[in-house]
C-alpha cells in the first residue's frame, strides 16, 4: 500500500508529452500551433483535477491527513509559544494526575487485594445499635470461633502501641495483637523464619513477634540472621520469629511494624462487655456470605439469651472484608476517572481563541483554487 | 482500507459529460476493456489509445483524457499492461504501453462476457414485445 511505483512528478510528465502529441495531430489536420496547442488542452480536460486524481490513488487518505494535520499543529505551535507552553503544562497536569489516579483505581478497582483467595474473606464484627460494625469482646470471639461452621478459621487483630527499647532510647512502635491463625486466615507466610503456631496466642504463650518488612529494612537493616534474635517491647523480651514479605499489606492496620500474638489478656479481654479486636474469617468451601451472616447472627441471639446484660442487642455483622477496605473509596474513584477527559477538552476550547485568524486562512486557501483534501490547512 | 477514488474512475460527476456534438461518454468499466483491446494491436502512447478509441467507435465515444490516464494507471498496478518511456515517430518522449500476457488472458475473458451481454441487452431492445404485452 505504501508501495509507490510512480511519482506524481512522471505523471505529471506524460500528461504534458500527452498535450504535445495531441497539438502536433491537430497541426497535422491543419490547426495553427497557437490554436492546436489550446484544442489539446480544451479536449484533454482538467489537467490539475487529474494529476490529484493520480496523487490520491491509492493513498491512505486518512494518514496523508493525520500528516497535514501535525505539521500544521507543529507549526501553529510555534507560532504562538504563549500558547504552546499553557498547552503544554496543561496536558502534562493532566498526565500526572490521570497516572496518580490510574495508582489508585488499579490498586482499588482492578487488582485483588494481596491476599490468597480474598473473596473468601469476610469482615466478622458485632453489631450494636449505634454501631453497625462494632469491634468483638475477646470472650464472644472466643464462643464464636467455638460455635460457628460457617468459618474454616476465624481470627481477630488490634491495634495497640508499645515501647521499643533501640540503642538511643525507647521509642514507641505500633503494634499488632492478633489470634494465632491471622497470617493463616490471610494466606500469608513469613518470607524469612516462620509463622505463628496454634496456641501460641495463649495466655502464658511464649513471647514472639514477627516483623513488617518496613521494621526489618529500617529497624534491623534487613540482617537475615534477625530470626531468633530478641528484642524489648515494653520490658519484655521478645523473640523474632519471621518476617513478612515486602507485598504484604493490611489496610486497617496500615502502619504496623510488629505482630505479636494475643498473648497476656489486657483488662478488656477478660470482659464481655469490653469491645476490642476486629475479626476475620474465611468462608468455608460451598458456604456463602448470606449463610454466614445468618450462623453469626443466630449465634449472637444465642449469646444475648446467655449473657442479657452484657450482650443485650448485640447482633452480628458479616461483609466481604474487600469492602471493609475499599467500600469507601470506590465510588469516588469512579467520579475521577473522567478527569482526563475534562482535561482534554480544556485544552481543545483553547483552540479557537488562541488560532482566531484561522478561519481567514481557510478562506484563502478555498479560493486560492487548494485542491480540497489540502485545503483544510495544507 | 480506506483510499480515495477506488477504481479510479467514474466516480466523479464530470467524468462523462455528455459533449455538445452528440459524442457519448464511456460506460462504467468499459474503459478499461477499450484500452486492452486497443493494444492488443500493439505497443502505443496514451494520446494514440485516446485517438484510437475515438476513430475506432466513428467518433461516437469522448474519452475523458483524466480518466484514461488512471484505467491506464490502474491497469499497469494490476500487471495487466507495462508501461515505457519511449520515443514516438514524430520524435517526442512518451510512455508506451504493451499488453502483457495476463492482460490478454483477461481480455479474452471479459469481452466474451461483453458479448454476451450486448447480445441479451439487443434481444431485449430489438424484439417484437410490445410494452405490457405479458398482461393479455
Amino acid at each position: 500500500m505504501f508501495k509507490r511505483t510512480r511519482s506524481a512528478d512522471d505523471f505529471a510528465e506524460e500528461i504534458k508529452s500527452h498535450l504535445e502529441l495531441e497539438a502536433d495531430d491537430l497541426k497535422r489536420e491543419g490547426l495553427r500551433e497557437d490554436e492546436a496547442r489550446r484544442r489539446a488542452r480544451v479536449e484533454f480536460g482538467n489537467v490539475r483535477a487529474a494529476q490529484e486524481r493520480f496523487y490520491l490513488r491509492n493513498r491512505v487518505v486518512w494518514f496523508d491527513n493525520l500528516v497535514r494535520d501535525l505539521k500544521f499543529a507543529s507549526r501553529q505551535l510555534v507560532r504562538n509559544p504563549i500558547f504552546a507552553v499553557t498547552a503544554v503544562l496543561v496536558l502534562a497536569l493532566g498526565m500526572g494526575v490521570s497516572v496518580a489516579i490510574f495508582g489508585f483505581v488499579n490498586a482499588a478497582l482492578l487488582k485483588p487485594l494481596p491476599y490468597a483467595n480474598s473473596s473468601r474473606l469476610m469482615d466478622v464484627n458485632e453489631n450494636a445499635v449505634l454501631w453497625p460494625r462494632s469491634p468483638l469482646s475477646a470472650q464472644d470471639y472466643l464462643d464464636w470461633k467455638r460455635l460457628n461452621h460457617s468459618f474454616s478459621s476465624l481470627d481477630v487483630y488490634h491495634q495497640t502501641g508499645y515501647l521499643l527499647r533501640t540503642s538511643s532510647g525507647a521509642e514507641p512502635v505500633p503494634v499488632g495483637r492478633v489470634s494465632d491463625g491471622f497470617f493463616s486466615t490471610l494466606g500469608v507466610r513469613p518470607m524469612l523464619g516462620g509463622n505463628f503456631l496454634p496456641g501460641e496466642d495463649r495466655p502464658r504463650g511464649s513471647r514472639i513477634a514477627i516483623l513488617s518488612y518496613a521494621a526489618w529494612l529500617k529497624r534491623f537493616a534487613a540482617r537475615r540472621d534477625i530470626v531468633d534474635q530478641s528484642m524489648d517491647l515494653s520490658g519484655d523480651a521478645y523473640t523474632i520469629i519471621g518476617v513478612l514479605p515486602r507485598e504484604f499489606a493490611f489496610a486497617p492496620q496500615g502502619n504496623t511494624e510488629f505482630w505479636v500474638p494475643l498473648g497476656k489478656l489486657t483488662y478488656c479481654d477478660q470482659h464481655r462487655f469490653c469491645h476490642d479486636l476486629w475479626g476475620i474469617g474465611r468462608l468455608r468451601d460451598g458456604v456463602t456470605d448470606e449463610i454466614a451472616r445468618a450462623e453469626m447472627k443466630g449465634i449472637a441471639k444465642q449469646l444475648e439469651r446467655q449473657y442479657p446484660v452484657s450482650n443485650r442487642d448485640q447482633g452480628a455483622s458479616v461483609t466481604p472484608f474487600s469492602e471493609i477496605v475499599l467500600g469507601d473509596v470506590r465510588p469516588v474513584l469512579l467520579t475521577l476517572s473522567p478527569e482526563q477527559v475534562c482535561c482534554c477538552s480544556s485544552r481543545a476550547s483553547m483552540w479557537p481563541a488562541c488560532c482566531s485568524y484561522a478561519p481567514r486562512a481557510g478562506g484563502m486557501r478555498l479560493r486560492c483554487g487548494v485542491p480540497w483534501e489540502q485545503r483544510r490547512h495544507g | 482500507m480506506l483510499t480515495s477514488d477506488p477504481t479510479g474512475e467514474m466516480l466523479r460527476s464530470d467524468a462523462f459529460p455528455k459533449k455538445a456534438d452528440g459524442r457519448i461518454a464511456l460506460l462504467q468499466g468499459t474503459l478499461d476493456l477499450l484500452i486492452l483491446k486497443t493494444l492488443l494491436l500493439g505497443p502505443c502512447h496514451g494520446q494514440g489509445v485516446a485517438r484510437s478509441i475515438q476513430r475506432q467507435s466513428e467518433e461516437t465515444f469522448f474519452v475523458d483524457h483524466g480518466s484514461l490516464y488512471l484505467a491506464l494507471q490502474r491497469l499497469e498496478d494490476k500487471k495487466w499492461i507495462s508501461a515505457n518511456w519511449g520515443v514516438s515517430e514524430n520524435n517526442r518522449k512518451a510512455r508506451f504501453y504493451s499488453l502483457t500476457p495476463k492482460g490478454r488472458a483477461h481480455l479474452v475473458e471479459k469481452a466474451s462476457e461483453w458479448q454476451r451481454l450486448t447480445r441479451a441487452m439487443e434481444l431485449i431492445l430489438g424484439g417484437s414485445a410490445e410494452p405490457g404485452s405479458e398482461k393479455a
